[in-house]
């Protein structure tokens, strides 16, 4: 049965809030049936809404409201996964104490708001597990964080870990052969949104085929099957491409294998030797 | 430039799929945590989750994520999902039963064959010592780790005749006292401990950490390894890379690796043997006198086999599935962190300030692993009997290839 737009029918919202503890949490049916309208967004099935995780719901909108029942459920279910999440997230101990105590502030509210206390878990809308929206809530508060401040590593970890220290980025900016750059763009938007995630979550963040997997809900050999299909099947479509564009076969293999980071690291290497050769100080 | 045959993707596949990062969606309408989270744990429609897959595809922040958003494998292994029976999942289930079978065949042959088993081989296990400068107790405790050997070897179904297994156990004896633990080199003589006191020469209930010694044709040890430009092997692996007159002799993990493979030989023909038997006619009583034995042996082979997860701190295991847990007890001053117990009859754990412990008898003691990594061990998994990875605080990874004997960073 599909609802009209943000409307949950009060009988349903009368079923849901008994089976949810939602009044164990000091919750109104009103309150809650505003909950259940916001977690819904639109005009969804009755199915979508009683797919929702009801009792997490009422518990996060309960320690919204301040309910002290609520928060001491609350601390004992979630406190310890809190910090094991955090501890996850940044391998770090002080760290993870740091950012989970952070999180801790912003569920309990710390902000106000047209004089009324704000809470973080006013905005969780019982899609997925309060547990799985607490590590990401963890996760993406890392990430900004990463985000605004500069990774300070220090010269000595650099070298003791056997990488040279990071020269300076190229000036010149090396430009894939445009027809090369044209087949291969129109080759990867062929490809679904999951086969595109995959491609990136392995290859460009060098995620493992088991994390892959599992953030797809799949098994590994599922995801490793698929990489090198996706491998072939781009290095073939790519080829033709370029053979119906008139290259040689061999020139497009080629070019196929041509890296735009090789191509600014050797004019570099080129622009350093004729410096020399005229004697004059080689750029960065 | 080296000509590289054409696997994987397309360089220039790669090239483009980098450039077009950050395409996903304007500054700010990123999927929200609802949507990461219930994209990770597959709750939502397929509408829905086609928009937030090609919103990854293109945003590198909302990937790491979703990555750091995926439960520890070892917690979703063991904070059970009810889905089988006594809570297990089948993946868990089979490999239960299996390490069961194994436990239950390894006490059966040793019931069998008490000549091997001494009451001084039981009270000789090797358990951790605290970290005091012990080079007499050291050669003991390696001497414990010998004649331990032969109650692990002797108890698997096909050993070799009581004759080889003396003599194999005199070998081992032999080896293990000149050195020690097989994870770090060979140590270096007692008077050298003596001198090194609690340098990088301390010992370790049986660890042992020596100092370097160029020239000497021994294998260098942790401070080599630090003073090595080659940061991405452990000292083990330099040890072995020159060819000494005793070559270390790498005392439980070979054994180890026998006793593994010959009990999961034996486990699955144990298991095939309860097929045929339950396979018999189920009208005659025999036929359901054994199918209740074979149930009741079951339940016996799943119940010896231990679950393992840390919580609040400490590592703890339950025999009955998850319905109760007991703290496991661990050598003072450990805080375990990481906990693996995927190869049957091994587990290990990563701790604090770089400790990993290793058990092969369900947790009643525990050896000490050294290797070069810094910082806590925070994750620890062994995806088969071989392959292991490890991860520190320190955002270092190491992986072993051969059931955590050799660790190389990443």
């Amino acid at each position: 049965m599909s609802l009209s737009k943000n409307m949950v029918p009060e009988d349903l919202a009368q079923e849901l809030f008994a089976s949810s503890r939602a009044q164990e949490f000091g919750l109104s049916l009103a309150g809650f049936t505003r909950a259940l309208e916001r977690a819904s967004k639109g005009a969804v099935s009755e199915a979508a809404i009683r797919a929702l995780r009801l009792e997490e719901l009422a518990l996060a909108q309960g320690c919204a409201a301040g309910n002290e029942h609520a928060w001491d459920v609350f601390l004992v279910r979630y406190r310890e996964k809190l910090y094991d999440a955090a501890r996850q997230v940044t391998r770090e101990e002080s760290s993870a104490r740091e950012l989970a105590d952070s999180l801790y502030a912003d569920l309990f509210g710390t902000r106000t708001q047209e004089g009324r206390r704000v809470s973080k878990l006013e905005s969780y809308s019982g899609r997925g597990s309060l547990d799985g929206w607490l590590r990401t809530v963890l996760a993406q508060e890392w990430v900004n964080r990463f985000r605004k401040t500069k990774r300070l590593v220090s010269l000595e970890e650099q070298e003791e870990a056997g990488a040279q220290f990071a020269a300076a980025a190229p000036e010149v900016n090396a430009v894939m052969d445009p027809a090369v750059s044209a087949a291969t763009d129109q080759a990867l938007a062929e490809l679904t949104a999951e086969d595109r995630y995959i491609l990136a979550a392995y290859y460009l963040d060098e995620r493992t085929l088991a994390q892959v997997a599992r953030s797809l809900g799949v098994h590994e050999s599922t995801v490793s099957r698929k990489v090198e299909r996706l491998g072939k099947k781009l290095r073939k479509d790519i080829l033709e491409r370029l053979l119906r564009a008139g290259r040689s076969r061999r020139q497009a293999e080629e070019a196929m294998e041509v890296d735009v980071r090789d191509l600014a690291v050797d004019v570099r290497n080129q622009l350093k030797k004729q410096a020399r050769g005229q004697g004059l100080p080689a750029p960065d | 430039m080296t000509e590289k045959p054409n696997t994987g993707l397309p360089k220039s596949a790669l090239s483009r799929l980098r450039a077009q990062q950050g395409g996903g969606a304007p500054a700010g309408e990123h999927p929200d945590a609802n949507l990461l989270a219930a994209f990770s744990e597959q709750a939502l429609e397929a509408g829905e989750r086609e928009q937030v897959l090609m919103h990854l595809g293109r945003c590198a922040d909302c990937r790491e994520i979703v990555a750091l958003n995926l439960p520890a494998v070892e917690e979703k292994s063991f904070v059970e999902e009810k889905r089988g029976w006594l809570g297990l999942r089948p993946e868990l289930m089979r490999w239960g039963i299996v390490g069961a079978s194994a436990a239950v065949v390894v006490a059966a042959v040793l019931l069998v064959k008490p000549e091997l088993e001494s009451p001084r081989a039981i009270q000789n296990q090797v358990t951790i010592a605290k970290p005091t400068d012990r080079a007499d107790q050291a050669v003991g405790e390696a001497s414990g780790v010998a004649r331990e050997a032969p109650k692990l070897t002797a108890g698997v179904a096909d050993r070799a005749t009581e004759k080889e297994a003396k003599k194999a156990d005199e070998k081992r004896r032999d080896a293990a006292s000149e050195r020690g633990y097989p994870m770090a080199a060979p140590p270096p003589p007692p008077s050298a401990l003596g001198v090194s006191g609690g340098s990088s020469g301390g010992v370790l209930g049986g660890v042992m950490s020596p100092k370097v010694e160029e020239g000497t044709g021994r294998a260098a040890g942790a401070a080599a390894a630090n003073e090595s430009k080659d940061m991405r092997t452990t000292p083990a692996v330099v040890a072995q890379s020159q060819p000494q007159a005793n070559a270390p002799v790498p005392v439980f993990a070979e054994e180890d690796r026998m006793q593994a493979s010959q009990a999961k030989t034996l486990a699955k023909q144990k298991v095939d043997e309860d097929r045929k038997m339950m396979a018999a006619d189920s009208n005659t009583v025999a036929a359901r006198a054994t199918k209740s034995e074979v149930s009741g042996r079951r339940f016996q082979l799943a119940a010896a086999t231990r679950t393992w997860r840390i919580a609040g701190g400490k590592l703890q295991w339950s025999g009955d599935g998850g319905a109760s847990w007991t703290i496991a007890s661990l050598p003072d001053g450990v805080k375990a962190m990481a906990v693996d117990a995927g190869v049957p009859g091994v587990v290990w754990v990563g701790a604090a300030s770089g400790m990993v412990l290793r058990s092969a008898d369900q947790g009643a003691s525990w050896t000490p692993v050294k290797g070069l990594w810094r910082g806590d061990v925070v994750y620890l998994k062994f995806q088969d009997a071989v392959q292991g990875t490890l991860r520190t605080s320190n955002h270092e990874e190491w992986f072993s290839e051969d059931g955590g004997m050799v660790w190389k960073r990443r």
